[in-house]
């Protein structure tokens, strides 16, 4: 019986320590062999491809080089943060005040920022539209366009316009969910993007006549207005009866230079590149001087003739709505420019 | 034996078993960072890590590039299509994840984009190795020559870095990613629990084995002593942990005991195993003591017990000459009931004369101990009783007061732990009950009957004298007193 009992017990603390034995090496094992972590990405989402901070950069990148434009009256240097119209017009306007020694006509683009829209697009081109600040002069706000062309390259100022006084924006998405590119034939809009531009050159060339007039709301401040302003101001103005004077303003789109952005209900807004051609001819013998400073400064010290061809390169922005809305297409702001003048 | 064997086998794995614990909460301890390094190889100076490998182990991470020196290094941290866009077609070195706890995995991934190597096309000519520092689309970056340390944390969406050698000549840079880690020690308290349960049970097993072997061996003993002494049947192993038994025997045997029917208890009794108490009834050389017990005694004429003694004298007349020489037998024997004599009795054996006797005026001694004397007192005083007047009755009480308190004092733990370790045989103290009249059946009128009246008077049940008779045993309290 108590050999038994010894038995058992050896048996049993033979168990214990085989048992105790395993535990410790599978615990000192598990110790040892701690598992490999593997990379778990996040799934990935369309979101704003430039945080508002980044944004906050661009525009601060994008104003330093502006500030130092205009300092030096000088276009140099200014290619590393504006390309296209923005600085085409930037160059010339740069041009001018370094003739004039002013730079009063030098359209102020301010480095403070109300919002953002930043850019959902995984490709390149990529656009993002930012609202600034009004400005010191309380000039109205400007709507910015920025563009990074490639990968390699840094976001760059596309164009601006000024905000029309008074105008209602289209509410654009959050900046946390980002803008997304529209595309220039973008088929879900009233009008695609080439066509909403077409239609308002039009307009502006014709005025009330245009077969496009009716689609436009036109505002009492729109560049529409401005120009039919000017003109009458030219054709009341003394001397043009008597001279016999001639006065047209031809609007037109140019090609490929647009960029729009969808709107949160649907619409875009586009902003694109009208170049407008004003000539002014007298009768033989007549002399046309310029009608601004600016193309006083683009002509320079030729002598006046009986012609004057002014070249603008306009920036405009529209919204256009949905397909199937009520809402007619909209002029949001422009930036109307001479960038070329000549009196042959 | 085995069981020994078993018990230092689970103290050793217990102690192992914590110490192994400790080591893992200390020595073994894992670091507090997991740094981890790639060395790209192939073609590129560009490193691109896969979505996720930034926050692999901890959303904090720091990232450092090394490049030979005077070579400039950039790393840029920046959403995952950013930087596969402005790697473009370019050769990248992938970095795909941890492979062990120090290396990074890296896929080269050659130029093109393709995973297999171009064919047949021409390579690109060499050119300043771009460098991706300036971009608006990183969200963290930095700089420098020989080697750039940037830190990062892990933000929602797909961050990947991108880290360039830049300038001629660049090589893809040596991308070391360090993260914090929580290193927690969950072996620590488990194995230090279970390696002291392991050791509490090893420890078990050694004293139920040392317990064991040594009753093994003791019960031959006691054997043997029963065999010297008598072979009486109640012998009890000597010198075990049932030592506080006989006390208790020997406190009961009083109550048993009467004075005026004491029969013969004593049938087979022989004198031989009566021996060693007889000289303790002559252990009478206690009445050294006497003269001290005497002025409580004076006035006390213990008739009747006078008439016992020179009975039993008679019956121990051998032990007679001891006695002999105390003329003031009577007030001894007045004594007796009370005080040291009855109880110096069972011990007398261990001087085995007179003179051991002046040692029991340490008589607080066997008080405490519960020494059978002192049970054995009430029992006399009991007997006495009936023929001596009520002052006697008033004295024993207040001496079994005396003991009682005594007996409080020195209970407790103190008690429970020497009768737990056996060191002293704890004798439970008891109460004088009214004893059961056994004594009927001793005749007075033998001598045999006489003999175990006496026997039973001081504490030593014929039936269980034995026991008590091993001199070891009862002399044990004594001698540490």
């Amino acid at each position: 019986m108590k050999r038994e009992a010894t038995a058992r017990t050896r048996t049993t603390g033979r168990r214990l320590a085989a048992a105790t034995a395993v535990a410790a090496a599978a615990a000192l094992l598990a110790g040892c062999a701690q598992e490999l972590p593997t990379p778990q990405p996040e799934a990935a989402v369309v979101g704003p491809k430039l945080s508002e901070d980044q944004e906050a950069k661009v525009i601060s990148a994008v104003d330093t080089v502006l500030s130092t434009s205009v300092e030096k009256r000088s276009a140099k240097g200014l290619s590393s943060r504006m390309t296209g119209p923005a600085l085409e017009i930037r160059t010339s306007q740069l041009k001018v005040a370094a003739i004039r020694k002013k730079d009063d006509l030098i359209t102020e683009v301010p480095g403070d920022y109300q919002r953002i829209m930043p850019p959902t697009a995984d490709t390149w081109p990529r656009t993002g539209y930012s609202i600034t600040q009004l400005t010191e002069d309380l000039d109205t706000a400007r709507l910015v366009a920025f563009e990074q062309a490639d990968a390699r390259q840094p976001y760059k100022m596309w164009g601006w316009v000024q905000l029309l006084p008074e105008t209602t924006l289209p509410a654009f998405a959050d900046k946390e969910i980002g803008s997304d590119a529209v595309a220039a034939d973008d088929a879900s809009l009233a009008a695609n993007p080439v066509d909403a531009l077409k239609q308002y050159a039009d307009v502006l060339t014709h005025g009330d006549k245009s077969k496009f007039a009716k689609g436009f709301e036109i505002s009492d401040t729109d560049l529409l207005k401005r120009v039919q302003q000017d003109a009458a101001n030219l054709r009341k103005g003394e001397g043009f009866e008597d001279s016999d004077a001639k006065y047209t303003m031809k609007f037109a789109h140019r090609d490929g230079d647009l960029r729009a952005v969808r709107t949160a209900d649907g619409g875009a807004v586009v902003m694109g590149v009208l170049t407008a051609q004003e000539l002014l001819t007298a009768e033989k013998g007549a002399e046309v001087s310029p009608l601004t400073e600016t193309q006083a400064a683009l002509i320079g010290d030729k002598d006046p003739t009986n012609t004057l061809r002014v070249g603008y390169t306009d920036l405009v922005a529209l919204y256009v709505p949905a397909k199937g809305s009520d809402e007619k297409i909209r002029p949001l702001g422009y930036q109307h420019t001479a960038t070329s003048a000549a009196n042959k | 034996m085995l069981q020994r064997i078993l018990g230092v086998l689970l103290v050793l794995v217990g102690l192992a078993g914590a110490a192994l614990g400790v080591a893992s909460a200390t020595v073994w301890r894992e670091t507090d960072t997991v740094v981890a390094t790639a060395r790209p190889a192939g073609d590129g100076t560009l490193v691109v890590t896969d979505p996720g490998v930034l926050g692999l182990v901890n959303s904090d991470v720091t990232i450092t590039a090394t490049v030979p020196e005077e070579q400039t290094v950039t790393l840029a941290v920046g959403r995952e299509v950013d930087v596969f866009g402005w790697v473009g077609d370019d050769a990248y070195a992938r970095i795909t994840g941890l492979t062990d706890w120090d290396t990074l995995g890296v896929t080269p991934v050659p130029a093109g984009g393709a995973e297999e190597p171009a064919e047949g096309e021409e390579p690109a000519e060499p050119a300043a190795a771009p460098n991706p520092a300036g971009s608006d689309m990183w969200v963290a970056e930095a700089s420098d020559t020989g080697s750039v340390t940037l830190r990062w944390s892990e933000t929602p969406g797909r961050w990947v870095l991108l880290a360039a050698g830049v300038g001629e000549g660049a090589q893809a840079p040596t991308i070391e990613l360090t993260w914090p880690r929580a290193v927690t020690t969950p072996y620590l308290w488990p194995a230090v629990g279970g390696g002291a349960l392991l050791v509490v049970v090893g420890l078990l097993l050694l004293l139920a084995s040392r317990r064991r072997p040594r009753a093994e061996v003791s019960a031959p003993a006691s054997r043997r002593s029963r065999r010297s002494t008598d072979g009486d049947p109640s012998g009890r192993p000597v010198g075990t942990v049932s030592a506080p038994e006989p006390p208790e025997d020997s406190a009961s045997s009083p109550f048993t005991w009467r004075p005026t029917a004491s029969p013969d208890r004593a049938d087979g009794d022989d004198p031989a195993r009566r021996g060693p108490f007889a000289p303790s009834g002559g252990a009478r050389p206690a009445e050294d003591v006497e003269p001290a017990d005497d002025e409580r005694s004076g006035s006390t004429g213990p008739v009747p017990l006078a008439g016992r003694f020179s009975r039993r004298s008679r019956a121990a007349a051998r032990d007679l000459p001891v006695r002999s020489p105390g003329e003031q037998t009577p007030p001894v024997v007045g004594d007796a009931p009370f005080g040291a004599p009855p109880a110096a009795l069972p011990f007398a054996p261990v001087g085995g004369t007179g003179p051991a006797a002046p040692g029991y005026p340490a008589a607080p001694g066997y008080d405490d101990a519960g020494s059978p004397a002192q049970q054995a007192y009430p029992a006399n005083a009991q007997a006495a009783g009936p023929e001596t007047g009520s002052v006697r009755l008033t004295r024993r009480e207040l001496r079994l007061q005396e003991e009682a308190r005594r007996t409080a004092e020195h209970g407790g733990m103190g008690r429970r732990l020497r009768a737990l370790t056996g060191s002293i045989p704890a004798v439970r103290s008891q109460e004088p009950e009214p004893s059961a009249p056994q004594p009927a059946e001793t005749d007075p009128s033998t001598r045999a009957g006489r003999a175990a009246a006496w026997r039973q008077a001081w504490g030593f049940d014929p039936s269980r004298a034995q026991d008590d008779s091993t001199p070891g045993n009862e002399s044990n309290p004594r001698g540490d007193r």
